[in-house]
C-alpha cells in the first residue's frame, strides 16, 4: 500500500543552532531565506528527515523509540506537525 | 593627517573641488559638495579622522542642491553616489543629517564582505555589547551615553560583523544620531561631548549628532569580540532591570535587525550563529543612564572575568593532560 | 570619444586588460560598473581569466560584494521559477522563460554574475486570464495602480506586472514581446514553435537561440534608440558568443531576422556589440543582416553617449533595478529593515520616489492615445 514518504529536498538544505538548555531551535533554509523558530521535536523531526527521508510511521518511531503507534496518533503526528512543515516549504512529500 | 589638519578654507575648496578622501572605519570615503555650510560641519564632525592618500575610494559621494526652481526658494540638498539619487531632497539645513543617511545607505547596501546588523556597538575591557535597533528601544541614546562615559564606540546604527573572524565586530567609528529628547538629555549628560548642527523638522523630528571620541577614531581599526547582546527598552520611570534572555530567540531578532543576512545565505546564518555562541542575551529596561551606566560595567566586567575563568581551567586542565 | 568613459567597454571587451591598471583607474572602473550593474559580471570575468591576483587589495572586497549579491539573485531566480512553474501547471499550456530568467534556466554564460529586476514569463495570449486567476490564488497580485492598470489591460491589451504579496517579486506575463507591425505575421505563434524545453520543468521553455537575440536586440534597439544601457548589451554579448560555437548559428540568426522582421535590430546589435564588446561577428553575417537595415539613421555620437556609464547624466531608473532587488528579498521573519524601522528617514525617503520615478519610466515609454487612435484609423 503506498505510502506518504516526507524528505528535505536537496536543493533546500537546512541549517541548524540550538544552545544547551534552550528548549527554542533556529531553523534557516538559505533557498528561500526563511528563518524558523521551532521546538525541540521540531528540530528533531527536520533533523531527522535531513538525514533520510522517511514516512509518518518510521519518523514517529525514530523519535518515540519505546512509544507504542496508533493510527490516531500518527496522523495527529503528521497533520499538526509534518503538514505545517510542508506548508512553511520545509520539507516535501512523495508518494511512494 | 587628520581632516582637522585642514584649514575651513582649504577643506571647503578641496570639497568644492576634487573631493576630501578620508578614512571612516575600514572604508574610504570621498565627499564632493557645492553647498557653503557642510564643509564646516565636516571638519567638526570628521575632525579626527585620517585623511586618505590613496588614489581608490569605496564610496564617491556628493551632496549639492537640486537643479531647479528651488534654489532660492526652500532650497534642498540632494545626495548622490556615482550619479545614483537614492534619496528625495531635503531641505538645506539637513545637508549633514542627509551625509549622514547617505553614507548609511552606502555602507549597508554595498558591504557584502561583512554581514550588517542595524545596532550599536560599544566595547570596554576588550570585550562588545551589541544592542539591536528596533524602534523606540532608545539605544542611540544609551550608547552616546556609554560612549560619554568612556566606552569604546564601534558603531551606533551599523555593526560590522566579521564572516571571518568567529564573532568579532569591525569598527565603523561614526557620529552618534540623536532624536529630540535625546538630544537635551545627552548635552547635560555629557556636556563636553562635541554636538553637531541640529536639523528641525525631520521626517522623525529632531536629529542631532554627537561625535565620535577622538579614541574611537583613532582606534578605528581595532575589533572587538562579541560578549553581550542586549535588547534596550527606554521606559519613563522605570529601574533599571537586565532579564537574561534565550538565545535562539535572540538569533532571531538580530536577523530581523539584519541588512544582508539573506544574501549571505549560510554565511551570514554561520556569523550569527558565533555572535550568540559567544553572547550572553538579555533584556534591558531602564530610565536613567546614571543608573543603567554602572550596571552594565559591572555585567560585562563580570562576563569577562568569567570567561577568563574558564579560559585558565581549560588551560590549566591542558597543562595537566599535556 | 572620451577614453575614460569607454573604460568599462574596452575591459569587458579585454579583461586581460586589467592586469596593471593603477588604483585611479580600477577606482573609475569600480564605479562605471557599479552604475551599470555590472560589478557582479567583472568578477566573473577576473574568476575566468584568473586575473584575482591582480587585483588591488581595496578594490577586491567591491567584487566580492557584488559576487554575493548576483549569486542571491541567482537562487532567487531559481526559487521563484519553481514556485511560479509550479503554480501555472495547471494551465497545461507551455511556459516561456524570457531574458534574466532564461539564461539562469537555461545555464547560459550569460546568467553568470548577473542581477535581476524581475521575471518575465510568456503564455498564449487567450490563456492570459486563466493565468492572472491561478497567480493571485497564491498571492501575485497587480501591483499598478488603478489607472495604470487600466492603462495595460485596456490599451495595451497587456497585464500590468504582478508583485507577490509577501516576497514582493515582480513577474512581467506576457503574450506578446516583440513589436506588432503590419507586415509580421502573429509573431508570438512563431516564437512558441521554435521554443526550445527546459530539462526538470515540464511546462517550460526558453525562446530558441535566435530568437532569444533577436528578442534581446529588439529590446535594447527599439524605435532605433539605444534604451538599456550597458548590461543588456553585455547580455547580447554572452549570447552571441555561445551561441556562435554552433557555426550554423549566424545564417540561421540573418535568416530568422529577416522572416520576424527585425533586421534593423539586429543590425544594430551586432554593430555595436562589435564596435564596443568586440564579438567577433563574421563579416558575412553584418554584411546580410546590413542589407534590408536603413542605413543611417542613427548619430553613433549620441549611441556612445547613451553608452556613457560614469559621466552619464544618470537617471533615477538606473538605480530602480536596485530598489527592485531590495524588496526582493525576503524571508518569512527577515524583512528589510528599510520597511521595518520606520524611523529612519532614509528608507522613507527611499521608497516612494523609486515607485514613483518607475512609473514616469512607464509613462515615457508608453505610446500616447492620440497615437494609437491614429494608429487604429489607419487600419
Amino acid at each position: 500500500m503506498p505510502s506518504l514518504t516526507w524528505y528535505i529536498n536537496d536543493d533546500n538544505p537546512l541549517f541548524f543552532a540550538g544552545w544547551p538548555a534552550e528548549d527554542a531551535v533556529v531553523v534557516y533554509q538559505s533557498s528561500s531565506g526563511d528563518t524558523h523558530l521551532v521546538n525541540e521535536l521540531g528540530a528533531a523531526v527536520l533533523e531527522s528527515l535531513q538525514a533520510s527521508p522517511a514516512t509518518a510511521t518510521t519518523l514517529f518511531k525514530r523519535l518515540y523509540p519505546s512509544e507504542s503507534l496508533s493510527n490516531v496518533a500518527i496522523n495527529k503526528f503528521s497533520n499538526n506537525l509534518l503538514v505545517n512543515f510542508e506548508q512553511l516549504g520545509l520539507i516535501e512529500k512523495t508518494l511512494s | 593627517m587628520i581632516v582637522a589638519d585642514y584649514s575651513e578654507q582649504a577643506l571647503q575648496d578641496l570639497i568644492a573641488g576634487s573631493g576630501l578622501r578620508f578614512e571612516v572605519g575600514p572604508f574610504t570615503v570621498c565627499l564632493q559638495s557645492s553647498l557653503d555650510k557642510l564643509a564646516a560641519d565636516i571638519r567638526l564632525m570628521y575632525g579626527a579622522y585620517s585623511v586618505s592618500t590613496q588614489p581608490f575610494a569605496d564610496f564617491h559621494v556628493r551632496l549639492d542642491q537640486p537643479f531647479g526652481l528651488r534654489r532660492w526658494f526652500r532650497p534642498q540638498t540632494n545626495f548622490t553616489q556615482d550619479g545614483r539619487t537614492p534619496f528625495k531632497p531635503l531641505p538645506l539645513d539637513q545637508s549633514f543629517a542627509m551625509f549622514e543617511w547617505g553614507l548609511n545607505w552606502c555602507v549597508s547596501s554595498q558591504s557584502h564582505q561583512y554581514l550588517i546588523v542595524h545596532a550599536a556597538v560599544v566595547e570596554r575591557g576588550g570585550l562588545a555589547l551589541i544592542m539591536p535597533a528596533p524602534p523606540g528601544s532608545g539605544k542611540s541614546t544609551l550608547c552616546a551615553g556609554l560612549v560619554a562615559r568612556g566606552w569604546r564606540l564601534l558603531t551606533d546604527e551599523l555593526a560590522l560583523i566579521s564572516l571571518e573572524l568567529p564573532g568579532e565586530v569591525i569598527a565603523l567609528p561614526r557620529p552618534v544620531s540623536l532624536k529630540n529628547e535625546s538630544i537635551e538629555v545627552i548635552r547635560k549628560f555629557a556636556p563636553q561631548q562635541v554636538m553637531g548642527p541640529i536639523a528641525h523638522d525631520t521626517a522623525k523630528g529632531t536629529v542631532a549628532h554627537m561625535a565620535a571620541p577622538r579614541e574611537s577614531v583613532q582606534r578605528g581599526g581595532e575589533t572587538a569580540a562579541s560578549r553581550l547582546l542586549i535588547f534596550p527598552k527606554y521606559t519613563p520611570g522605570s529601574s533599571t532591570q537586565i532579564t537574561p534572555r534565550q538565545k535562539a530567540a535572540s538569533f532571531m531578532e538580530l536577523a530581523d535587525q539584519s541588512f544582508n543576512f539573506n544574501i549571505l545565505g549560510e554565511l551570514g546564518f554561520q556569523a550569527l550563529r558565533q555572535v550568540l555562541d559567544n553572547c550572553d542575551c538579555y533584556d534591558l529596561s531602564y530610565s536613567d543612564l546614571d543608573d543603567v551606566i554602572p550596571e552594565l560595567e559591572q555585567l560585562i566586567d563580570k562576563s569577562g572575568e568569567s570567561a577568563e575563568l574558564v579560559g585558565a581551567l581549560v588551560n590549566s586542565t591542558a597543562a595537566v593532560d599535556g | 570619444m572620451d577614453k575614460q568613459a569607454l573604460l568599462l567597454f574596452s575591459l569587458l571587451a579585454n579583461p586581460r586588460q586589467m592586469v596593471g591598471l593603477d588604483l585611479q583607474t580600477w577606482d573609475v572602473f569600480i564605479r562605471q560598473a557599479r552604475n551599470a550593474d555590472l560589478l557582479g559580471r567583472v568578477y566573473e570575468l577576473v574568476a575566468e581569466h584568473q586575473l584575482f591576483d591582480d587585483v588591488p587589495l581595496p578594490v577586491r572586497p567591491h567584487l566580492l560584494s557584488a559576487r554575493r549579491v548576483a549569486r542571491r539573485h541567482s537562487a532567487m531566480v531559481r526559487f521563484e521559477l519553481g514556485n511560479l512553474l509550479g503554480i501555472l501547471t495547471k494551465l497545461e499550456t507551455p511556459i516561456v522563460v524570457l531574458k534574466g530568467a532564461a539564461y539562469v534556466l537555461a545555464g547560459l554564460p550569460a546568467a553568470a554574475g548577473r542581477v535581476f529586476s524581475d521575471i518575465d514569463l510568456m503564455v498564449a495570449k487567450d490563456r492570459l486570464d486563466e493565468a492572472e486567476k491561478l497567480l493571485k490564488v497564491q498571492a501575485w497580485i497587480a501591483s499598478a495602480n488603478s489607472y495604470d492598470d487600466k492603462y495595460y489591460r485596456k490599451w495595451m491589451h497587456e497585464l500590468p506586472p504582478l508583485q507577490h504579496l509577501k516576497r514582493h517579486t515582480l513577474l512581467d506575463l506576457h503574450h506578446a514581446i516583440l513589436p506588432q507591425t503590419a507586415r509580421l505575421k502573429p509573431n508570438s505563434a512563431e516564437l512558441f514553435t521554435a521554443a526550445v524545453p527546459v530539462d526538470g520543468y515540464p511546462n517550460a521553455f526558453v525562446l530558441c537561440p535566435e530568437d532569444m537575440v533577436l528578442h534581446s536586440a529588439t529590446h535594447l534597439f527599439q524605435d532605433d534608440e539605444f534604451k538599456h544601457g550597458a548590461r543588456d548589451l553585455v547580455d547580447l554579448d554572452s549570447l552571441l558568443r555561445h551561441f556562435a560555437k554552433d557555426e550554423a548559428f549566424w545564417p540561421r540568426l540573418v535568416q530568422r531576422g529577416e522572416v520576424m522582421g527585425l533586421s534593423r535590430p539586429l543590425y544594430y546589435a551586432l554593430r555595436f556589440c562589435q564596435r564596443l564588446l568586440a564579438t567577433p561577428v563574421p563579416e558575412s553575417a553584418m554584411a546580410q543582416a546590413a542589407r534590408p537595415a536603413r542605413p543611417l539613421a542613427f548619430c553613433m555620437d549620441k549611441l556612445f553617449e547613451r553608452a556613457l556609464v560614469a559621466d552619464h547624466p544618470l537617471c533615477v531608473d538606473r538605480f530602480t533595478g536596485l530598489a527592485k532587488w531590495l524588496l526582493y528579498i525576503r524571508s518569512h521573519y527577515l524583512r528589510m529593515p528599510f520597511h521595518l524601522l520606520l524611523p529612519h528617514l532614509f528608507h522613507k525617503a527611499f521608497i516612494s520616489p523609486i515607485n514613483a520615478r518607475r512609473e514616469e519610466k512607464k509613462a515615457e515609454n508608453r505610446p500616447t492615445i492620440e497615437g494609437l487612435i491614429a494608429e487604429n484609423k489607419a487600419k
